[in-house]
């Protein structure tokens, strides 16, 4: 019998050791990173019908941005070797559309063609130009930090015959129409750690602060809701004499006086006792607060020993006495 | 809140007790129904007298410091006997039952 104990200890042990271990390796100190959101937004132009001038020594750069209500959140991955933080976002572009206007009025209509892109990454605490690397834009951070927003340039080149138009007003009708896909990235890195140790602080803070709560204004009821569905009206036959002694008890509790009424007998007249309660305190108003000092300290007193033999009894292995059934 | 508690607490007992005992108590009534009258009027004696447990504890004096140390002390008498000696009566259960 011991050694199944033993044994039943041991399994125990290593299964509640396994559980801590698998927790603690995909909660707190996972390293590896891991694709958190891949979201296909759709990129668009804010800059339809405006009007620029291209140089081919200065290229105009278009503003494009995501919806204004995407908000992506952290897309990072960690370079091991240099500690960045990386975010890709792969892009594609489809269409574009762009006139080209002088003095002499449009010479020129059509698609160009957009290979190149640039983005400029909104974050907390300062910009970050990003990289274009075959399709795929690299934006690297520092720090992990909440991305504000993502902004894409499109640098437009203007070529006819292979050759750049040297100056020129473009008016775009509109630069691009895509949908690209951003990859979020997360890492379970030291700031992941950290936020996780932060949320568990704060989880004992609140229960901390739950427990110094010193406000007991709905503990009445509470504790009384608690009992509800109990009834004790009941308590007809053996059971009621068993339980006799508590239901004394539990009027005791809540008992309060009310003047005693009662037929004397042979006279056939109804007799009022009231309550004495005032009639001490207006006649024995001073032996009443001695009296009552002296019996309270006299119980007090009498209640410790016997809750002291009481404990030391409940103590005692042998000890089977259970007092709701002795009779 | 600790006299709810308490309360709360007997009302249980009383429950579970009425529970455990109402078999018994409908075989003394079908079989013995002169004992099951004894001991109803016993219990209607019982009630009589808690009746005027109100005006005996106020014509006593005592004060209400008092009193609650005598209903603490009760009911830790008939409450953590029973609770301890149920646990103990599940350990014992659970050392039958186990492989």
């Amino acid at each position: 019998m011991r050694t199944l104990k033993y044994s039943i200890t041991k399994i125990l042990i290593y299964t509640i050791s396994a559980l801590l271990i698998y927790f603690l390796k995909t909660n707190v100190f996972a390293m590896s990173c891991d694709v958190d959101t891949v979201r296909a937004i759709h990129l668009y132009s804010d800059v339809q019908q405006s009007r620029v001038a291209v140089t081919q020594a200065n290229p105009r750069f278009v503003q494009v941005s995501f919806p204004s209500d995407l908000n992506p959140k952290p897309s990072i991955t960690k370079d091991a070797k240099y500690s960045y933080y990386d975010v890709l976002v792969p892009f594609s572009m489809t269409a574009s559309y762009f006139t080209v206007v002088n003095g002499n009025g449009t010479y020129y209509a059509g698609n160009t063609e957009l290979n190149s892109i640039q983005a400029h990454l909104k974050v907390n605490g300062g910009d970050f130009f990003g990289v274009n690397e075959n399709g795929i834009l690299r934006f690297r951070l520092r720090d992990s930090k909440t991305i504000n927003s993502i902004v894409f340039y499109v640098p437009i080149f203007l070529f006819t015959n292979s050759s750049y138009i040297t100056a020129s007003e473009v008016d775009i009708i509109s630069i691009l129409d895509s949908w690209g896909q951003v990859q979020f990235y997360t890492c379970d890195d030291n700031s992941n750690i950290e936020n996780k140790l932060d949320e568990t602080n704060d989880k004992l803070q609140e229960t901390q602060d739950y427990l110094e709560d010193d406000d007991t204004s709905g503990a009445n009821s509470s504790a009384s809701g608690f009992f509800n569905n109990f009834s004790n009206t009941d308590h007809g036959g053996l059971s009621g004499i068993v339980s006799a002694p508590m239901r004394l008890i539990n009027a005791l509790s809540s008992s309060s006086c009310s003047p005693l009424t009662f037929p004397l007998p042979f006279v056939n007249e109804q007799v009022t006792l009231p309550c004495m309660s005032p009639i001490y305190s207006q006649n024995f108003g001073t032996f009443l607060t001695l009296y009552r000092l002296i019996t309270t300290g006299l119980i007090g007193y009498w209640v410790c020993i016997k809750l002291y033999g009481k404990v030391r009894a409940i103590k005692k292995p042998e000890d089977d006495r259970i007092e709701v059934l002795e009779l | 809140m600790i006299n709810k508690l308490l309360m709360g607490i007997m009302n249980l007992i009383i429950s579970l007790v009425n529970v455990l005992l109402s078999p018994i108590d409908t075989l003394i009534a079908n079989a013995l129904p002169s004992v099951s009258d004894a001991l109803n009027a016993f219990n209607s004696l019982i009630d009589y007298l808690i009746n005027f447990l109100g005006y005996v504890v106020d014509a006593s004096g005592l004060s209400s410091t008092a009193i609650s140390l005598v209903i603490m002390y009760y009911g830790f008498v008939l409450v953590v006997p029973l609770a301890v000696s149920t646990i103990k009566l599940a350990i014992t259960w659970y050392d039958k039952l186990k492989p």
